[in-house]
């Protein structure tokens, strides 16, 4: 992946920008002097020699800016400093911080706390083995019938009293003919 | 001001790619890719020599070259260049590019 490798490259020159200033211009300040000296050998004068090859390597501002211009990452480098700027927006007003950190903590807390109660009712299914397979059953009869009251709820159901446990025969009975 | 003949562009990937496997241990620094440039050339097509180091660092970014300090025969501290296996591969597609381009172009010269 030579996209993934070069942004690695990049990412890791982002701190070492001052570095790479100074290992072009060492590295340019060689090849002038090395251009001098290979003149003087061939007869130059010396002043002269260093003059020439200055003139000859070309820009050198212009040429660090070049080599230092291709790590850059421009990108990445102004959502840097937007982040840097609203850190120091941030800390200028601290009241102001205060009271959207707490409304936000608020905010998200709230929800996380709704959402839980949500997963817990309407999301997750209950902790028995093939849920979607439990079925509510509903007993209507009447009042004077005598049932299992178990918690003692019997609500009206179509004008009749409706039961939500059954006698152990009935019991019996349901669980025979599923199994 | 002199003006320059310039290497065609794209062309000096090629010389540098070429220069590194070419290079003893596969070494080179900057000085001596730009003496070897003049010479190959007989100083007719002159680039300015500066421009090298740009490409150089284009080239590392690339990950077509690594480069490593060291010290030269005459005991100056200098980067030495060297290609990576994603550089010969570089090599051979900048070649084959040249190549077609040329081959376009010469056929546009025979025509007329």
């Amino acid at each position: 992946m030579p996209w993934f490798s070069e942004s690695w490259r990049r990412l890791r020159a982002l701190g070492r920008r001052r570095q790479i200033d100074a290992d072009l211009e060492e590295e340019l300040r060689l090849h002038m002097e090395l251009r001098a000296e290979q003149q003087v050998k061939a007869g130059a004068a010396s002043d002269e020699a260093l003059y020439a090859a200055e003139r000859s390597l070309g820009n050198r501002i212009l040429l660090k800016e070049t080599g230092r211009d291709v790590w850059r990452w421009v990108s990445l480098e102004t959502f840097l400093q937007d982040v840097r700027y609203g850190a120091r927006m941030l800390r200028k007003s601290p009241v102001f911080t205060l009271v959207a950190v707490a409304s936000l903590a608020l905010g998200i807390g709230a929800n996380t706390a709704i959402f839980g109660l949500v997963d817990r009712i309407l999301l997750k299914s209950l902790p028995v083995r093939n849920p979607d397979e439990l079925r509510l059953v509903l007993w209507t009869g009447h009042s004077r019938i005598p049932m299992h009251g178990g918690s003692g709820y019997s609500p009206i159901l179509y004008g009749v009293q409706a039961h939500s446990s059954f006698s152990y025969a009935m019991c019996k009975l349901l669980a025979g003919s599923v199994s | 001001m002199t003006e320059y003949d310039e290497i065609p562009p794209g062309t000096l990937y090629i010389h540098i790619l070429i220069l590194k496997t070419r290079a003893h241990g596969g070494e080179v620094h900057g000085f001596e890719i730009a003496s070897s440039i003049q010479q190959a050339t007989e100083e007719v097509p002159q680039v300015e020599e500066g421009s090298l180091y740009p490409a150089l660092q284009r080239m590392l970014l690339k990950g077509w070259l690594t480069a490593e300090w060291g010290v030269t025969a005459g005991n100056r501290r200098t980067r030495y260049y060297r290609l990576t296996k994603v550089g010969r591969k570089q090599l051979e597609i900048e070649l084959s590019q040249f190549e077609r381009v040329n081959r376009a172009i010469m056929g546009v010269i025979q025509t007329a």
